[in-house]
């Protein structure tokens, strides 16, 4: 092996690293402003969608005025893409933990609740031969809750307008799934349960409208063209 | 520096020459000024052909900014890195 790396050691390897390392620094510095829009407009690719566009102008402008050549527009450019863009990556998806864990509790809630209704149902107030499809309904209401939630958590890496889109059919069918069981709860629910079960029914989906309401204006303000 | 002259809009760049920080602290900065309604900003109206340059993003403080922003301690008011950005 030595044999092989004995150039490293000839004194004409140095003469040729200095001199391989001043043509790479002077293309460096003679081409600092292409490497560093180069360098943030791979960057912008980290932000939500929705933002990205606005970002890449804004920090291609930075870059052009910071200078063509020379280390300030290299250096502002890798500090924008090695802490700016990963920084605001996080920012920018980040949702407040309230709301957040008052969304998950209120979802979670619906299981035991529908659960528990489908024991009354089925165990004590209906009779053995029950309307089939009150079961089906109660499965479909709990999965497009969940389905709800995972939409919700994960509408960080989806466009604004995409996940609104989404969002808006998924309650639509709750609600309606939601009207249709009240009558049923109400029906066949005995004893207290004859009112809370319905006030439960529709008053979970109404605090899941104001929620989602809150949620959808800050999501459709960051969803405008801010090149208009 | 925006406190300076509340009214006035600054870029990118003259806000980083100005401070001394790099773009990179910068903008992670104005974006949660923004976020909490302590600065405002908007495009600039150009036609970028005519004047033969890229628009800018203006940035300035909102009232409820400037008002925070004067409460603030001195020494964090003319320090140019603020730790949390």
């Amino acid at each position: 092996m030595g044999h092989i790396f004995s150039f490293l050691a000839h004194p004409a390897y140095d003469l040729l690293l200095a001199i391989g390392a001043a043509c790479i620094v002077n293309a460096i510095d003679r081409r600092s402003g292409a490497i560093g829009r180069a360098l943030v407009s791979a960057a912008a690719v980290l932000l939500p969608r929705s933002q990205r566009a606005r970002c890449r102008e804004e920090w291609l402008t930075f870059i052009i005025e910071a200078g063509e050549s020379g280390a300030r527009p290299l250096v502002h450019a890798v500090s924008i893409a090695g802490w700016a863009a990963p920084r605001l990556a996080l920012l920018l998806r980040r949702r407040p933990v309230t709301e957040r864990v008052l969304y998950v509790a209120l979802v979670a809630a619906q299981v035991p609740i529908f659960v528990a209704a489908r024991f009354v149902l089925a165990g004590r107030t209906l009779p053995p031969r029950g309307p089939s499809f009150i079961e089906p309904i109660l499965i479909l209401y709990v999965l497009l809750g969940l389905l709800m939630l995972a939409f919700s958590t994960l509408s960080g890496r989806q466009s604004p307008a995409r996940f609104v889109r989404w969002y808006a059919v998924v309650r639509m069918t709750q609600t309606v799934v939601t009207f249709v069981s009240v009558p049923l709860v109400a029906a066949l629910w005995g004893g207290v349960g004859r009112i809370l079960g319905p006030a439960l029914v529709v008053a979970l989906p109404v605090a899941e409208f104001v929620l989602s309401k809150r949620r959808r204006e800050p999501l459709r303000a960051a969803g405008q063209n801010p090149t208009q | 520096m925006l406190l300076a002259d509340p009214s006035a809009e600054r870029y990118g760049l003259e806000l980083a020459q100005a401070t001394g920080i790099l773009g990179g602290t910068l903008y992670p900065l104005l974006a949660r000024l923004e976020a909490i309604g302590w600065v405002e900003s908007r495009w600039e109206q150009l036609d970028e052909h005519a004047e033969g340059r890229r628009r800018r993003r203006y940035y300035r403080l909102t009232a409820a900014g400037a008002r925070c922003a004067r409460r603030l301690p001195v020494d964090l008011n003319s320090s140019p890195g603020l730790g949390w950005a």
